[in-house]
């Protein structure tokens, strides 16, 4: 049955919170800037005091609310898009939503969940693009443009059972998330209690001596990164060539290390072989934040400005990576470029870092791999339950899998 | 008895059944509820024989009649009819329909014996002749000659077995045999109303049972077991399991947090209970008037340990004794939990808290502890807490599985008996013969001079003062100390490594959930 998005939803505008209030304690406002692509990050909400924020209650946000942005990008630039539809996590339960984004309210007659997913459709997408207007730098739509969305709407038994089997994706998703987080911790932890520290097994019949970065345990050294591990730096491939659309092989820029995985393309063949990146491969960016990263987007291109460490055969990834770690965030608070920061090789072959007696060092290793390991699978399923989720949303939503629901 | 023949036995039986299972297309859960229900059915018939062959004795001399049914179910068995004899459904011809005469004898069998209404299996036309007639021969091969409780054993061997094969989501763990028992020998329920309610299967209520009968006392006399369990099929294993170990109870379906189904606050002798681990997503708002139950208030996290510590606390009455497993995590809960936590500290109600290995569970690697409430303590023992760090204290059984030999149980609950001022008890002991014991953990090794005191790395006391200067951690590492060779600062690391570890853990389940959810979906989706 064809309706309207009007007659199923209710909608609250964010409120243009005043600069002037902003403060580092109190209730977090949400801005678009911190959406994700289908979410909100919590890390660096901007706060307004708490007293002040009773009085605009009603744009608090809970878990599960579905917000749409108003005012953003066109198409070209996706991340922060207009018409983007995400989810409140529990992170953000409670903050306030700022102007440039709508909280869509479902009425009885469209289940919360199903809503969301219909919103994260192509369909919709494409049609609330093409209603958006505005200049070339910034697209805005309209609240009619959203309540004229016209779609099938099946009656809420299979809108739940939709609903269900692609929430179950995103709830592994999630959980496959805070795994990572969890075994990214636990690794960090060991390094530091055993490396940093130096409480690890059998410390305490060990006499510390000196070195030259401070007291260490007798037998351990002090050596350069690259007497560990060797560089390959990226191939500068043509921009110009670089698309989106899927041909190619992916390229592997600075941007893309956080989050392991490269949706830009080329058609370019790279100089070298060492520039051709194979999952659990580390890498280091070399302009702006320094991004630090495990790659696990597959088989890739390594650009410029990007280089990947590779630890000689003895010695272990996951203790090589924790092991750059710390010299590179220093780096990175010590250089200042002009506008960016810039790092170089001969930066790079100026790290130093303690090298463990072998002993204590295998042994660590031994855990480290198994939980670098146990990350990479845990990215990879979550690519492919991505994947899976996006080949399923648009046929559920628009009916063309006909499910046995209720059984 | 041979433990090792029941051992073996259970090894036999079960093997033989799994293959049968392997042979067919059903999944270890659709499996596994009428392979308990053939496993009960074999039992009953059992017990009636043994019945019918006591009141004949009786009555040989006397006149023979009254009411058979009454007779038999006085003697503490239940009367099976003709049409739910086991031993008829050995006898069908080839070719019968044997899932619908074995439908027919669960029904028969339900019909004459009220406790088990509607608790029994009748799914069976779903299994193919061969299978079940496999089946049926396999639990005929059952010798009754080789010890008490064979049958009892037998069922919880296999309801364990199904717990590792089905595993389990979220923070539900199959509590372990071992750590079970080991509370009902530290809250040493002699007799009273046992109250769980987070049942289960109802294995809490099975081993303080068999503590009762180890003492020389018989349980259904002694104990009066209730029970509250939210998932109804579960009900109706846990009904299975106490008949099968000829006890009654009241096992009602329910979901704790919302329903207070036996009218709980203050009513119990014994609280017993492995609750699931860091439940998320309660409706607090639905609890907050229940100040009765909820005497502390509502933790402000989204976490029910919590909310299942007080449940058990305010359902003591005045002399009450609480044993339930937690995860470690609640311990050393910060803010809002410490809070609650300070609250039954200072109402002297702790009693002890046991830290266990980790590889107890047969799902799950993660540690836990065992947490002890004693509203009746003396004055004397009023403001302190028995801390007993076990962590070190275990038999390896696979590699991934861990276990307490008799001797080691034995042991710690007799360190909670000395500091009691009791007698050690070595009944456990002396009812469970191991071939693993090998005296190292003696009560006269640790303890000469018969009394208690503490010991570094092992146990210590803690007075409330000591508590609060640990920020009323309940730790047993933090007071307990570490034995010669280990450091002190060290502890700091391993607590945030097992947290961090306990909740992967607890992930790691629902991840397991989630797939096999996913999996039936794309299969639907398919159309297979």
């Amino acid at each position: 049955m064809s309706t309207t998005l009007g007659e199923h939803i209710t909608t609250q505008k964010g409120f243009a919170f005043k600069s002037k209030w902003y403060v580092t304690e109190g209730q977090p406002i949400v801005k678009v800037s911190d959406f994700t692509s289908d979410s909100i990050d919590p890390r660096n909400l901007i706060c307004i005091p708490k007293e002040l924020a009773r009085e605009y209650s009603k744009y608090q946000l809970q878990q599960n609310d579905i917000i749409i942005q108003t005012v953003g990008s066109w198409p070209s630039n996706p991340a922060s898009v207009v018409g983007k539809t995400i989810r409140v996590p529990r992170s953000t339960n409670g903050a306030l939503l700022n102007q440039n984004a709508v909280k869509v309210i479902p009425n009885k007659t469209i289940d919360q969940t199903y809503l969301f997913y219909l919103l994260r459709n192509n369909d919709f997408k494409d049609y609330i693009v093409g209603t958006a207007q505005g200049a070339a730098s910034q697209a805005s739509i309209t609240l009619d443009s959203i309540r004229s969305f016209k779609f099938d709407l099946p009656h809420l038994d299979k809108q739940r059972k939709i609903a269900s089997i692609l929430s179950t994706y995103d709830d592994l998703i999630e959980n496959n998330n805070r795994r990572i987080a969890i075994l990214e911790e636990m690794a960090r932890r060991l390094y530091r209690e055993w490396f940093v520290k130096f409480r690890f097994p059998g410390h305490e019949a060990i006499k510390m001596v000196d070195s030259e970065l401070g007291k260490i345990p007798e037998g351990w050294e002090v050596v350069k990164l690259f007497d560990i591990a060797a560089p390959t730096y990226g191939f500068a491939f043509k921009s110009k060539l670089f698309t989106d659309d899927g041909n190619g092989i992916p390229v592997v820029r600075i941007r893309d290390i956080p989050k392991g995985l490269s949706n830009t393309f080329t058609q370019e063949h790279p100089k070298k072989e060492d520039q051709i990146l194979q999952n659990g491969d580390l890498l280091i960016g070399m302009d702006g934040d320094f991004h630090m990263g495990k790659w696990s987007g597959g088989h890739a291109y390594l650009n410029q400005r990007v280089v990947k460490i590779t630890p000689f055969d003895n010695y272990s990834k996951y203790f090589v990576f924790l092991s750059f770690q710390k010299p590179i965030l220093d780096l990175n608070k010590s250089i200042v470029g002009t506008t960016v920061a810039h790092l170089g090789d001969k930066h790079l072959k100026e790290i130093k870092i303690i090298l463990p007696e072998e002993g204590s060092r295998k042994q660590a290793e031994r855990l480290l791999d198994a939980l670098f390991d146990k990350e990479i699978n845990l990215k990879l399923r979550n690519r492919n339950l991505q994947k899976q989720r996006n080949m399923l949303l648009p046929k559920l939503i628009s009916g063309k899998i006909n499910l046995l629901y209720g059984k | 008895m041979s433990f090792k023949n029941i051992q073996e036995l259970e090894k036999r039986l079960w093997d033989a059944a799994d293959e049968l299972r392997a042979n067919s297309d059903l999944t270890s859960q659709e499996y596994s509820r009428p392979v308990l229900g053939l496993i009960f059915l074999r039992y009953a018939e059992y017990r009636f024989e043994m019945a019918k062959a006591r009141i004949e004795e009786k009555q040989s001399s006397r006149r023979r009649g009254g009411d058979i049914k009454t007779a038999i179910q006085a003697e503490g068995a239940m009367y099976v009819p003709e049409g739910a004899l086991y031993s008829k459904l050995l006898e069908l011809p080839d070719g019968a329909d044997v899932g619908k005469a074995i439908n027919d004898a669960m029904k028969a069998l339900e019909a004459e014996n009220e406790a088990i209404k509607d608790t029994l299996p009748k799914t069976f036309t779903k299994f193919d002749g061969d299978t079940l007639s496999g089946l049926l021969k396999n639990f005929a091969a059952i010798r009754f000659d080789i010890g008490s409780d064979v049958f009892g054993r037998i069922y919880e061997y296999f309801l364990t077995q199904f717990a590792r094969a089905e595993g389990q989501g979220g923070g539900e763990f199959f509590t372990p045999s071992p750590l079970v028992r080991l509370i009902s020998e530290i809250i040493e329920p002699y007799s009273g109303k046992v109250y769980d309610p987070a049942c289960g299967s109802g294995g809490m209520f099975v081993q303080s049972a068999a503590f009762v009968r180890e003492h020389n006392k018989t349980a259904t006399s002694e104990l009066s077991i209730f029970g509250e369990e939210k998932t109804g099929d579960t009900v109706r294993l846990a009904k299975m399991n106490l008949a099968v170990h000829g006890l009654e109870g009241d096992i009602k379906n329910g979901n704790s947090y919302y329903e207070d189904i036996h009218d709980s606050v203050g009513k119990f002798d014994f609280v017993m209970a492995n609750p699931p681990f860091n439940v998320d997503k309660i409706q607090k708002e639905r609890l907050e008037d229940s100040k009765a139950r909820f005497p502390f208030g509502m933790p402000r996290v989204d976490n029910g340990n919590y909310i299942w510590i007080q449940m058990f606390y305010s359902a003591l009455n005045a002399k009450g004794r609480a044993g339930f497993v937690m995860a470690n995590s609640a311990s050393d809960a910060r803010g809002s939990e410490m809070e609650i936590r300070r609250e039954i500290i200072q109402s002297g109600a702790v009693d002890v808290m046991v830290a266990i290995s980790s590889n107890f569970f047969y799902t799950v690697t993660l540690p836990s502890t065992l947490w002890f409430f004693d509203k009746g303590k003396p004055e004397s023992r009023k403001d302190k807490v028995l801390f007993i760090d076990a962590r070190h204290i275990y038999t390896q059984v696979t590699r991934a599985v861990r276990d307490y030999s008799s001797e080691q149980l034995n042991f710690v609950a007799n360190i909670v008996r000395l500091y009691r001022g009791e007698m050690v008890d070595d009944t456990f002991l002396a009812t469970h013969p191991d071939e693993r014991n090998s005296g190292d953990w003696s009560i006269e090794k640790f303890f000469p001079d018969g009394t208690y005191q503490d010991i570094a790395g092992l146990c210590k006391v803690a007075t409330t003062e000591e508590i609060e200067e640990q920020g009323w951690s309940l730790n047993p590492g933090r007071y307990v100390g570490v034995a010669e060779g280990e450091e002190e600062d060290e502890e700091e690391f391993r607590i945030k490594l097992e947290e961090l570890q306990e909740e992967l853990e607890i992930l790691n389940g629902e991840a397991h959930e989630l797939k096999k959810i996913i999996a039936q979906n794309v299969a639907e989706v398919l159309g297979y």
